[in-house]
């Protein structure tokens, strides 16, 4: 019980079921429900990065919002930091989420329109410490945002002016102004064009030494997967069916899924 | 499946490509030509040329990869070709297609009464997201019939619904009669790219002169009375790997069965290695590197191929180096090279003119002003 306080991130029989048929006010059969995520377990410690690599439908993603409390578990336990996610009360919950950030896959749906980027990226800010100053509040925005690489002007700018990867750039600093301990980056280049994916992952490489982050990275494809990850879980039909060390799990891996993932990915040629 | 299989020609190594592919191509007649093309958009910013002075040509059965980021104007090239283009569009330049059987038509002057005959006869195209590219009210039997008696109005129901059968059969959909009477959201990812490619061969396989001989019958490797031009727009993008995999696999065995030209425009270099004879390389709105896929990938001349392949994840960790910068605005394109802005060797010349393309050797040609310098490879470590 002890190391089970201690971790950092630890997920144990975590579950999720969807209903095929059914609504809101009838209960579908249970040959009509569908599995998301079947009594998945898993641990991350501090400073690592956690990659969950799946194919569509594998149930990653309903994980992913799990992690965070975005979509309520059937089953399971969270523990976070030592508390039991799934306990605590709404307030505490709110409290505890500035702790742990998402970074989404499509900038283009993840930001406000109508907000600047300046109120986007500020927001989280003005929830959890209400109290500061808008000096204040400004003056950090402007950081964060030069940080991940975007310049002051950005501030006033609605996100229709900004290119793909300038706008994911944009959701990594609203994730990172709270100084959270925790990302969850699902799916964070695959929208991007492979020149700016490539900069967004090594950004996202840099920050995490940078603010001692500690990242679950949620992926379809290996070779990103690869640039980021110390372990990797392979995931299929809600299961983890291979989980282990970067290195193992691409170079040598155990499961016949993990090595058919890897057979179809396509390669260029070798100078 | 084991039709497919039994009609593929296997995968040829890097090693023996040049030798094995070209002799399989030496009476390959010219399908497309495409000489100076270029299209102009209006905008709320003005006029932009997404399309540059292209020239590429495309062999009966040849695969030619057009590999570019967004914004680098490879998709509006592809509506050129279909004359899907918005509407104010200028278009200039020739692009001539050649099918076997017919007079050639020159694609950049086409009246849209001859377009409708053309498209998806001898020019089909298949799209990225085949969920928004399918009616979702229509089975999809009923879709690829329409493809079909579009330009056989005459033709009898039975033969309608021998080629929309075949078409599936061709696009290795299992069970074609079954799949044919349901909708599109009862389809799988990948099984609905298999239809929309099955919709984009369809008016074609009807077209045969014996079409009383199933497919299967043929000698393998004889193409249909017309090759046909197929254009195929980021078609595996939406789809897992597994599955893009087996649609690659498809796409490169029917243009070598029915003899197809294939235009496969992807961002993903990987994939192009896979799929591609020659491929070519656009950035902003220009060709910046041609050539065979194997000399292009291995020995990339342009500063931004070589960015690319650098840029692109593989499964080794610590190699990844992006591009600085971003792919430029039309509406601001530098005066001299388009690449200049993010170029890791400019030189101070390198902003006064756009380079030509230069000759690589081997039919390579690479848009650089590097390419025959004597430091080219010193510069370019």
């Amino acid at each position: 019980m002890e190391s089970f306080i201690s971790s950092f991130l630890r997920v144990r029989e975590l579950s999720k079921k969807y209903n095929r048929s059914g609504g809101p006010f009838k209960r579908a059969p249970e040959q009509e429900q569908f599995i998301a995520v079947d009594h998945v377990s898993l641990e991350v410690t501090q400073g690592e990065t956690f990659a969950v690599v799946g194919e569509s439908g594998c149930g990653k993603t309903t994980l992913a919002r799990m992690l965070l409390r975005l979509i309520e578990p059937d089953s399971g336990q969270i523990v976070f930091a030592g508390r039991d996610l799934l306990a605590l009360p709404a307030a505490e919950l709110r409290a505890q989420r500035r702790e742990m950030q998402m970074i989404f896959q499509d900038p283009f749906a993840s930001l406000d329109p109508r907000m600047r980027v300046g109120e986007i990226v500020g927001e989280p800010l003005a929830i959890h410490e209400p109290k500061l100053s808008k000096t204040d509040r400004t003056s950090r925005t402007l950081a964060i945002l030069e940080r991940v690489g975007l310049r002051a002007d950005a501030l006033r700018r609605y996100p229709h002016e900004f290119s793909g990867g300038q706008r994911q750039r944009i959701g990594i600093a609203r994730a990172l102004i709270l100084r959270p301990k925790l990302i969850v980056a699902d799916e964070p280049v695959s929208a991007l064009d492979v020149s700016v994916g490539a900069q967004v992952l090594l950004l996202l490489r840099e920050l995490q030494s940078e603010f001692s982050l500690t990242y679950v990275f949620i992926s379809h494809s290996l070779p990103v997967v690869a640039q980021l990850a110390t372990r990797i879980a392979v995931m299929r039909g809600g299961k983890f069916v291979e989980v282990g060390e970067a290195e193992q799990v691409l170079h040598q891996p155990a499961h016949q899924y993990t090595r058919e993932l890897l057979s179809v990915v396509p390669a260029l040629p070798v100078a | 499946m084991e039709r497919t299989r039994r009609f593929c020609v296997p995968r040829l190594d890097f090693g023996v490509y040049d030798g094995a592919r070209v002799d399989q191509f030496k009476n390959m007649s010219e399908l497309l030509d495409v000489r100076g093309l270029t299209v102009d958009l209006p905008t709320a910013r003005g006029w932009v040329r997404p399309v540059n002075e292209v020239s590429l040509r495309i062999g009966a059965g040849e695969s030619l990869g057009l590999v570019g980021e967004s914004g680098s104007g490879k998709t509006m090239m592809a509506l050129s070709l279909m004359g899907l283009l918005p509407p104010g569009a200028r278009v200039s330049g020739a692009a001539i297609l050649s099918p076997a059987n017919s007079a050639p038509e020159n694609l950049a002057e086409l009246n849209e009464a001859r377009w409708q005959r053309l498209r998806g006869l001898d020019v089909g195209m298949i799209f990225q997201e085949p969920m928004t590219s399918l009616n979702p009210v229509m089975r999809v039997g009923d879709q690829i019939a329409e493809a079909i008696a579009a330009h056989f109005p005459d033709i009898n129901k039975e033969r309608i619904n021998y080629g929309v059968l075949e078409a599936l059969r061709l696009a290795a959909v299992p069970e074609p009669s079954l799949r044919a009477g349901q909708f599109p959201h009862q389809l799988s990812g990948g099984l609905r790219q298999r239809v929309m490619i099955a919709m984009a061969i369809a008016a074609g396989v009807s077209d045969s002169e014996e079409p009383e001989i199933p497919l299967e019958f043929r000698k393998p490797g004889t193409p249909l009375s017309k090759p046909r031009l197929l254009i195929a727009d980021e078609p595996t993008t939406a789809l897992d790997v597994t599955v893009q995999k087996q649609i690659l696999e498809l796409l490169d065995g029917l243009r070598r069965r029915l003899g197809l030209g294939l235009l496969f425009i992807t961002h993903d270099l990987g994939v192009v290695a896979q799929v591609a004879d020659r491929v070519a390389v656009m950035y902003a709105g220009r060709i910046v590197e041609q050539g065979r896929v194997g000399d292009v990938l291995r020995t990339p001349r342009h500063p931004y191929t070589q960015g690319l392949i650098a840029a692109s994840p593989t499964l080794e960790r610590g190699r990844l180096s992006p591009i600085p910068g971003i792919v430029p605005q039309l509406t601001e394109l530098p005066p001299g090279c388009s690449f200049e802005p993010r170029c890791p060797v400019r030189l101070p010349e390198c902003r006064l003119a756009v380079p030509e393309l230069r000759d690589a050797g081997h039919n390579h040609v690479a848009r650089c002003i590097l390419v025959g310098n004597a430091n080219e490879v010193a510069l370019k470590q």
